[in-house]
């Protein structure tokens, strides 16, 4: 997820230490394994027609013009 | 839709396969599955029109999310809604103590999540669940690197309050059910 920003080395690097950090409390990181979870089970659900019908019709429109 | 060879693949071709993350963020703003839809829906609208201001190569997910959560806050302040004070719920004795089977429930998790603020569960959604560096956080809400750090903080101290979580000294020796559950759901203490 990092790569292409523009903050560059500099801003991964403290990312990461940000994250070895964080990884010292249990808490958190109990906390980030049942965020992830929630996420995970959101990001599982079947995406619903009406958006790939959007984007079909937003694709005609852009072919129409 | 065909692409001619070596050119640029167009970034709007890459849309649907951000779908269910555009989805996952919105479910985790509005804690409503109808309003999420709407809100990704209207995403994909300005995105659509907007792509002449997306920087090819740069991270399309992390533009379509600021997208998204823009859209959302923006209609939020419209609204004029209350937001509840960060630190100002009460805590004590939402939760019950985990079944007998001593794991922490993620309905339990999830309650709790929900008493968050929309603001507190972005963050925490942000760099806790979805991979983004508290940097790129920044940048997408608007806000200093601090900020976030600090609001990413608030959001996991109430998170903590609320399910009874202790940090600290203590925490291994005197370590009651819902501390030990959520630390054995998540792999940490050693069996």
């Amino acid at each position: 997820m990092v790569g292409q920003t523009n903050k560059g080395v500099c801003g991964m690097l403290e990312s990461e230490s940000d994250r070895d950090k964080r990884a010292q409390s249990p808490i958190e990181a109990a906390i980030n394994e049942n965020l992830r979870k929630v996420y995970e089970e959101a990001l599982e659900e079947t995406v619903p027609d009406r958006f790939r019908l959007l984007l079909d019709e937003l694709r005609k429109k852009e072919t129409g013009k | 839709m065909t692409r001619t060879e070596g050119a640029a693949p167009d970034p709007r071709e890459e849309l649907p396969t951000h779908l269910p993350a555009l989805r996952a963020f919105a479910i985790s703003l509005t804690r409503d599955a109808t309003q999420a839809d709407d809100l990704v829906q209207d995403t994909i609208v300005k995105a659509w029109s907007n792509f002449d201001k997306f920087t090819p190569g740069s991270n399309l997910r992390a533009w379509l999310f600021t997208i998204l959560r823009n859209t959302f806050f923006s209609a939020k302040r419209k609204t004029r809604r209350e937001v509840p004070d960060p630190d100002g719920i009460h805590t004590a004795g939402l939760y019950e103590k985990p079944a007998h089977d001593g794991r922490l429930a993620l309905a339990d998790f999830r309650t709790a999540f929900d008493k968050l603020t929309p603001e507190q569960r972005e963050v925490l959604i942000l760099v806790g669940a979805s991979g983004f560096s508290y940097e790129e956080a920044a940048e997408m809400t608007g806000v200093a690197v601090g900020t976030v750090k600090s609001r990413a903080n608030r959001a996991r101290q109430k998170l903590s309050d609320l399910l009874g979580l202790k940090d600290g000294e203590g925490m291994f020796s005197g370590v009651d059910g819902v501390t030990s559950a959520v630390l054995s759901r998540s792999g940490i203490q050693a069996a």
